[in-house]
């Protein structure tokens, strides 16, 4: 189970690059189709090889359990997070590994809303500029009845966004959040460029290992998501 | 005042001090998955769950998810408990782990030493 989503979904098209640190790996995504788009979730299961993978597999489980049983609720990526949070917390078997995540639901007219538990910031790119989305959350499972925010943003067409797990700026020289966060947005503004998006993936994450010198220490995940409206 | 202290082989440690209203646990080295392997069953053992924990990292450079894990189990100890967590010295890598998994003001303290941390009301 790698992570792993189509390339294009409705009016959505994707790109993704991964590598594991050992054998197995915790970063999965699990997409699911609501009446007007896409609800995705993006997750680093904390640790590597086979632990994390067993857990990975029961947190992708657990989540499309809850997805099903609110079907008719079209649970939002807050909601979701809300109720995850709870869950993880009040439960002995999930609540011994934690796990950061975002929740996005890209809707077919190009609105997208995320929400995030401890995982670093998404980084939005347009070919005129690059940002970082500035939301945050804590840790699903941290402290009970925890509140997520969202950040509701209006894609334009060939604008992208990029998510990515903490692995693909961390190797042996154990870098600081903070610089690893600005290298990456550096590469992905140079990459920006790149018109086709499976291209841009390849030579970012290139340009990526390139940087940080193989292997990495940690399981890395990189996903390029465009709004590509009539394709 | 009763200290415990677990050392490793590669310049790792953890001293564990409990004083009269505080349970001090000071890190030295890098905070990862053996370091906890070997201190978590010690922690767990010697956390009194009627006292304000401090965790000091003013000689930690690096943590990895490991220790995020052990940080979280230690503030669902103090929040259960109602009492409260305090970080000191973190700066850093570490620093910005913590923030960016959700060790924010309204969960946790920070103070920038033990003094500043002591004077910390009790809840």
């Amino acid at each position: 189970m790698e992570p792993n989503i189509p390339k294009n979904i409705n009016n959505w098209s994707f790109a993704i690059k991964h590598d594991i640190a050992e054998i197995g790996g915790g970063d999965f995504i699990l997409h699911h189709k609501t009446k007007d788009g896409i609800l995705l979730v993006f997750a680093d299961v904390m640790g590597h090889g086979l632990p994390a993978k067993f857990f990975s597999y029961a947190y992708v489980g657990y989540l499309r359990g809850l997805i099903n049983l609110y079907l008719k609720e079209e649970l939002q990526p807050d909601i979701l997070l809300n109720l995850m949070s709870k869950n993880i917390y009040d439960d002995d078997f999930l609540d011994n590994c934690i796990f950061t995540c975002q929740a996005i639901h890209l809707k077919n007219n190009g609105e997208l809303t995320i929400s995030s538990a401890g995982h670093p910031w998404p980084i939005l790119s347009t070919t005129k500029l690059t940002d970082v989305v500035k939301i945050s959350g804590p840790l699903l499972g941290m402290m009970p009845n925890t509140h997520y925010s969202t950040i509701e943003y209006q894609m334009q067409k060939e604008e992208r966004l990029i998510l990515y797990t903490d692995g693909i700026f961390e190797n042996i020289s154990k870098i600081d959040h903070k610089k690893g966060q600005r290298i990456l947005q550096n590469n992905i503004q140079q990459c920006s460029i790149i018109k086709n998006l499976q291209e841009m993936t390849e030579q970012l994450w290139n340009n990526q290992s390139e940087k940080f010198k193989k292997p990495f220490c940690d399981d890395a995940t990189l996903l390029a998501i465009e709004y590509t409206p009539n394709k | 005042m009763t200290i415990k202290t677990v050392q490793s082989d590669n310049n790792q440690s953890i001293k564990i001090e409990e004083l009269e209203n505080h349970t001090v646990l000071t890190f030295n080295g890098d905070i990862d998955a053996f370091t906890v392997m070997q201190s978590k069953e010690t922690i767990n053992q010697n956390i009194s769950d009627n006292k304000i924990i401090i965790i000091d990292l003013t000689n930690v450079e690096f943590i990895d998810s490991h220790a995020v894990g052990l940080f979280v189990s230690i503030l669902k100890r103090a929040h259960k408990a109602e009492t409260r967590l305090i970080f000191i010295g973190a700066e850093g890598q570490p620093k910005s782990i913590l923030k960016i998994v959700g060790f924010n003001d309204d969960i946790v303290c920070y103070a920038k030493d033990m003094q500043e941390a002591l004077m910390l009301p009790v809840l």
